[in-house]
């Protein structure tokens, strides 16, 4: 990952548009949306967190970056055990994540994980990675998971 | 040494080899397959049987659109017509979310393969962002410009200051009296950047009518949006807008 990569994912961030308290089901998934803002005001971000209703594995926990022209390109993403993936060694059900690959000007660099198995464990990991620095006021279990640590 | 039957051989062993189902649910099926998105995750293609017929329903229970909405929203009557007539001309269904296609055993494989199709066009639906549309802006008003507006000699990309290069009035139409300077305006570098320019020439005391084109003005923020409205003698709220009435404004002005 290069640095500039890097420096999107963890620089700290704040929530400027709260999500709704409860997701909202639109065809065939459960969905909340943020809007977040790097502490130093110079860039807007999105986070999405998608989960499929008939198969609650499906989930999605996403980073994008919005553009002065509003295009959005997605940096990176928390995937659930949806199932096969192309360059995988375990193509089967496993947690993974997806960075963007610049040159492709995909998501396309994947790595399986074993940082979370579910959505809300997923969540919370990407607060983390993503330094989201008042993640917990809208998210609270990332509290409780923070306490029961300790 | 490579022939036709050793690559009908190969190609039918792989994909024989990369074909295969994982039950998710009770006769509903998950198909494993060397078909994947472009970012490397498999398409999710799923096969429900019925106890009560030979109907087999393949779909992507609601996937696809799940993946779509992490950059492009179906959130207008005309977006989701794109998508139905999208359906419609693969002959493939909704419900709920759910795109599928019906079928029986003898027809499954082509079926899968259209059904791969479906899910690669819907979910690059997102090409209809606005910004890829709105790269289109620019071309869409030149292209305005030198069909119906030639009469009045256009001008492009003018500079009205010799010693102030960066300073670029996109179209000027001459008049009797004061030129019009047209800045075609789209995001807020563009905006910032027309809005330095007509300041620039005002202080510079050029006479001259400063006209704005917007792709949508609603979509700047409010304070671009100001600016704008501060410095501009004439704002066209968007390119429909200008198409409607730009004719009108030359020629009360021009002639």
């Amino acid at each position: 990952m290069n640095k500039e990569l890097f420096d999107l994912i963890n620089c700290p961030k704040i929530v400027i548009k709260p999500p709704q308290k409860e997701f909202k089901a639109v065809s065939g998934s459960l969905r909340k949306d943020l809007q977040l803002l790097s502490t130093d005001g110079t860039k807007r971000f999105s986070m999405f967190i998608r989960q499929n209703k008939e198969f609650p594995d499906n989930f999605s926990v996403g980073l994008l970056v919005e553009d002065e022209e509003g295009k959005k390109v997605i940096l990176f993403r928390c995937n659930g055990p949806h199932g096969g993936c192309y360059n995988l060694d375990n193509p089967h059900f496993t947690p993974h994540i997806h960075y963007l690959d610049e040159e492709r000007m995909s998501e396309s660099q994947i790595e399986c994980t074993q940082e979370y198995v579910t959505m809300d464990d997923a969540i919370v990991y990407f607060c983390r990675i993503c330094n989201i620095q008042d993640a917990e006021k809208y998210f609270p279990f990332i509290k409780q998971q923070m306490q029961s640590l300790f | 040494m490579l022939n036709k039957e050793k690559l009908e051989s190969i190609i039918a062993d792989n994909f024989y080899s990369r074909f295969k189902l994982v039950e998710r649910k009770k006769n509903f099926f998950q198909l494993f397959s060397p078909l994947y998105h472009p970012d490397g995750d498999m398409l999710d293609i799923f096969l429900k049987i019925s106890e009560s017929d030979d109907v087999i329903k393949v779909c992507d229970s609601g996937m696809s659109l799940m993946r779509l909405s992490y950059t492009y929203d179906l959130d207008t009557e005309n977006k989701k017509s794109i998508l139905a007539n999208l359906l419609r001309e693969n002959e493939a269904f909704f419900a709920d979310g759910n795109i599928y296609m019906e079928t029986t055993v003898e027809f499954l494989f082509p079926t899968i393969m259209k059904m791969s199709q479906v899910i690669a066009k819907v979910c690059n639906m997102k090409i209809l962002q606005r910004s890829n549309i709105t790269n289109l802006f620019y071309d869409q008003v030149q292209e305005y410009i030198v069909t119906n507006l030639k009469k009045y000699n256009p001008q492009v990309d003018q500079r009205p200051i010799a010693d102030r290069e960066e300073l670029v009035v996109d179209y000027v139409f001459v008049t009797r009296d004061k030129p019009i300077y047209l800045f075609a305006v789209k995001g807020i570098a563009k905006a910032q950047s027309a809005v330095i320019s007509i300041l620039s020439f005002q202080k510079e005391g050029l006479p001259f009518w400063a006209v704005v084109v917007n792709e949508n003005v609603d979509e700047l923020p409010k304070t671009q949006r100001k600016l704008l409205m501060s410095a501009a003698d004439k704002q066209f709220y968007d390119l429909k807008d200008f198409k409607k009435n730009a004719d009108d404004f030359m020629a009360r002005h021009l002639n």
